[in-house]
């Protein structure tokens, strides 16, 4: 299928997505049709997405409320392709990284309230929504951060998960201004690769 | 975290399980100014503590770490129970909070953040059609560093 983009190019490629369609399932390469987004979304062709073990999680159905076939990944890194209705934020061709949380609804009192992290009725990206293990994927404009130009995709993608938590995590222990703060990081049971990607992601993927 | 912890200039303290010296060679590279066992306490009070481990022991092992008014933060998910401790290690306004997601301006303030503090990542690439090969290496820890799929 070929679609003709807002910059008039037509893109040759079909969509691909490795998708799982069942629990403990191996993912599937399939072709789909050309994701279209809606309002306030944004359609990403994806150049670099993460692999974490929460990614196995859903793989292996540890986690509640998967809505299959569904595409796994969650820390995506690409360029906006197709911005739908009512997104003023994002521009063709912006370079945008895509995290775990991928929607939360605005009226919960939590969003309100300026907590979208405690969001009532949040999706999560490569869970309750496709992910990024695909060659686009649709994106919330809300939650497609923009990421300039510095640095390479690839080494940008575990930011998207692991840094974030390690970020909030800091924000939470009182991260502000102070420069002399010292900081306890309790790294006990985990490798010293992890510290950094991998099993890191599993602490912030509240679910509940 | 311990990178742009250093970069915002504070001081790390990285405690591991007991032995994984090779853990505590990594946390020095990184630049903590110390490193040793969770069961260690270094001599100077520390103004928070961050557990990433799902190991609820470590709550009362972390709050006689810090300093009166302090901060202990469960960026866990899920973590074993924690065992019954004496209020003490608590009072004197010691907070213990938990993490549960990234705020949308979190995701903001990092990711301008990150290229600044030269943030760097250990990555492996992999094209997208070796997904199911990645996860396999990923579970059983063949992977060093992050796995990154390219399409």
């Amino acid at each position: 299928m070929r679609y003709l983009g807002t910059t008039g190019v037509l893109a040759e490629k079909q969509a691909h997505a490795m998708m799982l369609s069942a629990p403990r399932a191996p993912l599937q390469m399939q072709e789909r049709a050309d994701p279209n987004p809606g309002d306030g979304q944004i359609r990403v062709k994806v150049s670099a997405c993460g692999v974490c073990r929460t990614d196995l999680h859903v793989v292996d159905a540890e986690l509640p409320g998967i809505k299959y076939p569904v595409v796994p990944g969650h820390e995506i890194v690409g360029r906006v392709d197709l911005v739908g209705s009512r997104v003023t934020t994002h521009r063709i061709g912006d370079r945008v990284g895509i995290p775990w949380l991928g929607y939360t609804c605005g009226v919960c009192r939590f969003c309100k309230e300026g907590m979208v992290n405690l969001c009532d009725r949040p999706l999560f990206t490569g869970y309750t929504r496709d992910g990024g293990f695909a060659t686009h994927t649709i994106a919330d404009a809300r939650y497609a951060f923009p990421l300039g130009e510095d640095g390479d995709d690839v080494s940008i993608a575990p930011l998207l998960c692991a840094g974030l938590i390690g970020w909030r995590s800091l924000v939470m222990a009182g991260g502000g201004a102070a420069r002399h703060l010292r900081l306890r990081c309790g790294r006990a049971h985990r490798g010293p690769d992890r510290a950094l990607a991998g099993p890191v992601c599993l602490r912030l993927h509240a679910i509940r | 975290m311990a990178q742009i912890a250093r970069w915002q200039g504070r001081s790390v303290y990285a405690f591991t399980r007991s032995g994984d010296i090779a853990a505590q060679d990594f946390a020095r590279q990184l630049g903590a100014v110390w490193a040793g066992a969770s069961g260690e306490l270094p001599d100077t009070p520390l103004d928070a503590a961050i557990i990433y481990a799902p190991a609820g022991e470590l709550v009362p092992a972390a709050l006689p770490a810090v300093r009166k008014g302090g901060k202990v933060v469960c960026a866990e998910i899920h973590m074993s129970d924690i065992p019954s401790f004496p209020y003490d290690l608590l009072w004197e306004e010691r907070q213990l909070v938990s993490v549960a997601n990234l705020t949308r301006q979190d995701g903001l303030d990092f990711l301008k953040i990150a290229p600044q503090a030269g943030i760097r990542t250990r990555t492996t690439a992999f094209p997208l059609a070796e997904a199911n090969e990645v996860l396999t290496k990923l579970r059983t820890g063949q992977i060093l560093g992050a796995a990154v799929l390219k399409p």
